[in-house]
């Protein structure tokens, strides 16, 4: 047997399919669940610090997770070899904060059920990037590109079905309107272009984890800027965020479940592609929706028509993640895929063998093992220190909840979070 | 030409960044500077400050 075969050591193009797919839909359950402590802030805080809160929450998870998976030495080591992404990442940070800053606007103009449908449009914009700058869906056949495309187009229909089913019109004159729906599609597509750093990081080898430790300090660092530049200087946000303080464990927890499902999100770009991962990682809104409907009975006064929409658009939506989960990338297309790796190996003087096995899922570094620090025990008692902390402040929350079903979404949520983490780890030790 | 073509065009022009150990500070920045992909998300993020100020 030819070890070299990838093939023959598990890593063969449709077990990397299959392991993405899982992640795209693990990405999907997290950044879902990741709503439901934020639901539990009912104080009436500005968005501002709602965002900021729960973006604090995630720069602390962002560096511990890496940190207790990986350690400090490898992180840094995959920094050093590839330093020309620490610019990639921080910009793709920037890009988020300013996009979630746009959907504050756009929910302020024309509401929640205008304004998601047209941000969720990012899918498309990334499958757009996807295929004009990293060769993606390029040698399939006409049976994939539908299966792709259907399937994506199937995630935003399906997204607009649940969001006009489940919100009310805001009633805002046509000025505001406006404003509202280009700061929705503005926030779309800067989340669509966000994703061109993602492909960029693992078409050169870079690991999930080393990106993210870089991607929240542009991301924090945006967020506080924007937010003392609208709440009057950085000395009116810290007071801002003070008073938040008995709702910041809610908003931190949501920030550390935002985190498990952004990082399956980096795993289904890495090894299905940024057209293939984004929609199944957008299916987040159904999950978002069963925490919303079944923990916090948000729909209860609903009439029949709304639910049959719900019902519908979910379809729609379950649809088109299945459509996209069968649309494996054919050999023409991961061909497409290996020569936009060997443009950045060339571009940037990487290694494009190794950064092949990197994509394959082998281990980075030759499978080295690199010494562990007692620091990084530090990092995670002291980052667990904070959360406890958080939690002893913390404010109990008037609000009903059903608990029998907060235990199922839980528990659904942490087995899809187990079964996808081993499988992580068995198929790419995480790299 | 594609971007793609574009970009190895560029490349090809320009000494390398530089290896693991080698690579230096001025060839990496001139990597990112001609990279076709790194200005995509920089207008895209610059014409999104824009708007969130115009929306303001």
């Amino acid at each position: 047997m030819n070890t070299d075969d990838p093939a023959a050591k598990g890593h063969s193009p449709r077990t990397l399919h299959r392991l993405g797919v899982m992640c795209g839909l693990a990405a999907g359950a997290w950044l879902g669940a990741a709503e439901a402590p934020t639901k539990l802030v009912t104080m009436g805080f500005s968005p501002f610090i709602i965002s900021l809160g729960m973006v604090t929450g995630v720069f602390v998870a962002r560096w511990t997770v890496p940190v207790a998976l990986k350690g400090t030495g490898f992180v840094m080591m995959d920094l050093r070899e590839k330093p020309h992404l620490i610019v990639w990442a921080i910009l793709a940070g920037m890009l988020w904060a300013v996009a979630n800053t746009l959907t504050v606007f756009a929910i302020r103009d024309v509401g929640l059920s205008i304004a998601f449908p047209l941000w969720n449009t990012n899918s498309l914009v990334g499958l757009f990037w996807g295929w004009l700058l990293f060769n993606e869906l390029r040698g399939s056949a006409a049976r994939d590109w539908t299966k792709v495309l259907g399937g994506a187009a199937a995630i935003v229909m399906g997204a607009c079905l649940l969001a006009y089913a489940t919100q009310h019109h805001s009633g805002a004159g046509p000025s505001r309107a406006t404003h509202g729906i280009l700061a929705a599609l503005g926030a779309g597509a800067m989340w669509g272009t966000m994703y061109v750093p993602y492909r960029k990081a693992y078409l050169s080898g870079m690991n999930p984890l080393s990106f993210v430790t870089v991607f929240t300090v542009g991301e924090l660092g945006t967020t506080i800027a924007l937010g003392a530049a609208f709440h009057g200087g950085l000395a009116n946000l810290w007071l801002e965020l003070g008073k938040a303080q008995p709702a910041m464990f809610w908003l931190f927890l949501g920030g550390f479940c935002w985190v498990l499902g952004d990082l399956f999100q980096q795993y289904a770009a890495k090894y299905i592609g940024i057209g293939r991962g984004i929609p199944l990682s957008n299916t987040n809104q159904l999950w978002g929706l069963a925490w919303g409907a079944l923990v916090f009975g948000e729909l209860a006064g609903l009439g029949t028509n709304a639910r049959l929409l719900i019902i519908g658009g979910s379809l729609i939506m379950i649809a088109g993640a299945v459509a996209i989960s069968f649309a494996e990338a054919p050999a023409a297309e991961q061909a497409s895929w290996k020569r936009a790796m060997e443009h950045e190996c060339s571009r940037y003087n990487l290694n494009s063998s190794s950064v092949a096995a990197v994509l394959r899922g082998e281990a980075a570094f030759g499978g080295a093992k690199l010494k562990r620090h007692w620091w990084e025990a530090i990092i995670v008692l002291a980052a667990i220190g904070i959360f406890v902390w958080l939690a002893l402040g913390a404010t109990h929350q008037q609000i009903a909840v059903s608990l029998p079903w907060m235990i199922v979404l839980g528990v659904i949520s942490l087995v899809l979070l187990v079964v996808c983490g081993i499988a992580l780890w068995h198929r790419t030790r995480f790299s | 030409m594609n971007t793609d073509e574009m970009n190895t065009a560029n490349a090809s022009t320009e000494s390398a960044p530089g290896g693991d150990g080698g690579r230096g500070m001025n060839s990496t920045l001139k990597a990112i500077a001609t990279d076709l992909h790194f200005w995509v998300p920089v207008a895209v993020l610059i014409a999104g400050l824009a708007l969130l100020f115009l929306l303001k």
